[in-house]
């Protein structure tokens, strides 16, 4: 009876409780409502609060992860694109440099043409590509990108492959395709690098200028495994003569009983394989009193001997340790991070200690292993096989 | 009460209500507390994550037992090649001395020893522990972060009682502070070891000529020596007496009260040589914002901040410091050349340089006279 009072009654409206939607605070006095809707309405509450009190922890900690996670991503994505930021700053030129004599480092440039093609994919194109091409990368007489993605401002072309470390044997095969198909007679030497290798241009054409671009062979760091004349590691870089980069992509890779078919695979042991089956010469990059010159790793872990076990066990040549183990004429290293690129380009080109000159014997003695070089440089440089290192 | 909905709804609030405002003040709160602690991209935390102590430097495990042992300077590829830099150290004697403790003779000091303190004409150890074959000093003064000054008193006063006369510039470092002593030379040769003067990293504050950061090196003439043993250290007006406070700022204060002036060791281009940071944070930014209050000169960012003919680095552990030594003198890319002119171009501050080498350079104008030291 006193509920259709209630409900009739105009201001029942506004005076319903939310807590409460079905029962409604009635000002008729007589009803009994007005007394049991405040009750009832506690006592529903009491009944969750004890659920919702396990509720709050869990959203409190919800929150907090929330905002933990959020805090961190929006902080590295600023640093990494302030970073980039000034990175970028970093590329344009030193100012005057007018006691930098490079003639002789610019006649050999002449003549040593290389092409350097860099391992990348698009989501390193402005974190560890671009560094590349600040630094070292713009010394090579022609540097592309092999991405899955063009970006003409960079110089990276877009491949028709698929990205992933298992993939890479697919991806390589189609760069050396790519080089053939555009350049192969505007180069003499063909460099394979990843986007966290460093290379020193300058000591990479002093090492092939005593080899013959019309010769089938390539250099890198040498390791005894998987075959007997060794494979050279990818994270270092190779350098492939414009023969050796003729054959793989006009013998090699069309045959698949000479080279691996298919996209899957690790590049620089397929790579291998398919060089020594189409006659390929695994040269010698040590210089001439037996130090390496291409390292898989940073140059501060190697000169400090500290290098792990697995270099130690399968480095084709016996390494000596730190220092002695590291050339003068040093070309490449692995593992280095864009920071380290500008810093190792500071110290090599821009930092010299006054007074000091650097001279190498040009042309440069050639390495111990003689069965690693081809008969007609050891003729060239009037060196046999029963000759001693000068 | 305010009859108000919002009101209502935050003071009264549904569960509903109340979990979704827990979420987001907890997520607030915690965004603030990562931000400020944890990412290193926040101010607070770099300061923090920042090398300012040296201990933090190094992983123990990668320090080696002996110090490394280098290419021979007599092989085909280093034969003759320091004629120049030899010559130049004939003339230009440098005194090294580098502050370090017992703890770190066989972890720091002989490292510095084997790459570049073998290129100064002397090199000491200032510790509290006499080791005559690496060359360090029992100075008398006990160990802590407190008692740099007090250190740095005892190894001028003992460089000047026993080499004075032998040597014509005396540079201070640390045992992580990685030195190209030949371009050290380079730029000490335009100037007179028996003019009073000394160079740094300069900084601002505590002085009004500046003074130089202890942790990039300093180093003085012959002349700044002799008064500050002889005239500065016995006057406790001059100089605090007691062995406690920043070196580098005391010494600065010292040095300026018996007239010893602040140079400029920067190259003619106005790039630094002195770098109190790791080497990385000069060259590519990352400098704490209280370095660009402090430093005397303006500092550049990028390859424009540090000079070809660079001088020190600092927070330099074990391992980049054999890196440095091998990117510097033994891995270089072949077939370029520097021709660096010699005598060294004069810095552009032309009020830290001393009138007789102004004059002898043909730089001083008559209406330079009365120029006051200031800012570049």
């Amino acid at each position: 009876m006193g509920a259709h009072a209630c409900i009739s009654s105009p201001s029942v409206q506004e005076e319903r409780s939310v807590e409460t939607p079905f029962l409604y605070h009635c000002k008729v006095e007589q009803s009994s409502l007005v007394f049991e809707t405040p009750k009832m309405a506690k006592s529903k509450n009491h009944a969750p609060k004890k659920i919702s009190t396990w509720f709050e922890i869990f959203a409190v900690l919800l929150g907090s992860v929330f905002g933990c996670v959020f805090t961190v991503a929006f902080a590295w994505q600023l640093q990494v694109s302030d970073f980039t930021r000034r990175r970028m700053s970093l590329s344009s030129s030193h100012g005057m440099h007018h006691e930098v004599v490079t003639t002789e480092a610019d006649k050999l440039a002449e003549e040593v043409r290389i092409l350097c093609w860099i391992l990348t994919q698009p989501k390193s194109h402005y974190k560890k590509a671009i560094h590349v091409k600040n630094t070292w990368g713009k010394r090579c007489d022609k540097l592309i990108f092999m991405s899955t993605k063009n970006d003409e401002k960079l110089g990276a072309v877009g491949l028709n492959t698929s990205e992933g470390y298992y993939n890479l044997w697919g991806k390589t095969k189609a760069a050396f395709r790519y080089v053939y198909d555009h350049y192969l007679n505007e180069y003499d030497w063909f460099l394979k690098a990843d986007d966290d290798t460093y290379m020193i241009l300058e000591n990479m054409r002093y090492m092939l200028s005593s080899y013959d671009p019309k010769y089938p062979i390539y250099f890198g760091s040498k390791f005894r495994r998987f075959y007997k004349k060794g494979f050279l590691g990818g994270g270092s870089g190779y350098v492939l003569s414009r023969e050796a980069t003729r054959k793989l992509v006009e013998e090699a890779i069309p045959n698949k009983n000479k080279c691996k078919a298919g996209v899957r695979g690790l590049e620089d042991v397929e790579l291998a394989a398919c060089l020594l089956k189409v006659g390929v010469l695994i040269g010698d990059s040590r210089d001439s009193l037996g130090r390496g010159r291409f390292f898989p790793l940073g140059p501060d872990i190697h000169i400090m001997g500290q290098t792990p076990g697995w270099y130690k066990k399968y480095a084709f040549y016996k390494p000596h340790l730190g220092f002695h183990g590291c050339s003068e004429t040093a070309i490449a290293f692995h593992r280095v991070t864009p920071e380290l690129m500008y810093w190792y380009d500071f110290l090599l080109y821009y930092v010299r200690a006054y007074g000091v000159k650097y001279e190498q014997p040009f042309p440069p003695h050639l390495p111990p292993d003689r069965k690693c070089i081809p008969q007609e440089v050891l003729e060239k440089f009037g060196r046999t096989k029963n000759s001693s290192i000068s | 009460m305010v009859d108000c909905f919002v009101c209502r709804k935050i003071l009264r609030p549904t569960a509903s209500i109340r979990v979704a405002l827990l979420v987001l003040i907890a997520s607030v709160l915690s965004a603030v507390f990562t931000f400020v602690f944890v990412v290193p991209y926040s101010p607070v935390s770099r300061r923090m994550t920042e090398p300012q102590s040296h201990e933090d430097l190094e992983n123990n495990a990668d320090i080696p037992d002996n110090p490394l042992s280098l290419h021979d300077p007599h092989e085909v590829h280093h034969e003759g090649e320091a004629e120049e830099a030899n010559r130049l150290a004939q003339k230009v004697r440098v005194l090294c001395w580098v502050m370090t403790q017992p703890a770190s003779h066989d972890k720091k000091a002989v490292h510095v020893k084997a790459t570049w303190g073998r290129r100064c004409n002397k090199l000491i150890f200032i510790s509290s522990k006499n080791n005559e074959s690496l060359g360090a000093i029992d100075v008398g003064v006990e160990e802590g972060r407190n008692m740099l000054w007090g250190k740095t008193k005892a190894a001028y006063k003992y460089a000047y009682d026993h080499h004075l006369q032998e040597y014509d510039w005396f540079l201070k470092a640390d045992d992580d502070t990685y030195v190209i002593v030949e371009n050290l030379r380079y730029m000490l040769s335009s100037y007179d070891p028996n003019y009073p003067i000394y160079f740094g990293s300069r900084f601002k504050p505590f002085t009004k000529q500046g003074y130089m950061s202890g942790g990039g090196g300093y180093v003085l003439s012959r002349e700044a020596t002799k008064k500050f043993v002889e005239e500065a250290l016995t006057d406790e007006k001059k100089c605090k007496s007691s062995p406690h406070g920043a070196e580098d700022a005391e010494i600065g204060k010292c040095l300026e009260k018996v007239g010893v002036m602040a140079g400029d060791s920067r190259d003619s281009l106005g790039r630094g040589r002195f770098f109190p940071f790791t080497p990385g944070t000069h060259l590519m930014g990352g400098i704490p914002g209280w370095y660009k209050t402090y430093a005397y000169y303006s500092p550049y960012v990028g390859l424009d901040c540090c000079s070809d003919t660079a001088i020190s680095f600092h927070y330099v552990n074990t391992a980049r410091m054999y890196e440095l030594e091998y990117m510097l003198y033994h891995v270089r890319p072949f077939g370029i050349q520097h021709k660096d002119p010699f005598p060294a171009p004069l810095p552009p501050d032309t009020a830290s340089i001393p009138r007789p080498i102004l004059e002898q350079a043909g730089r001083l104008e008559p209406d330079e006279k009365d120029k006051r030291p200031g800012v570049e």
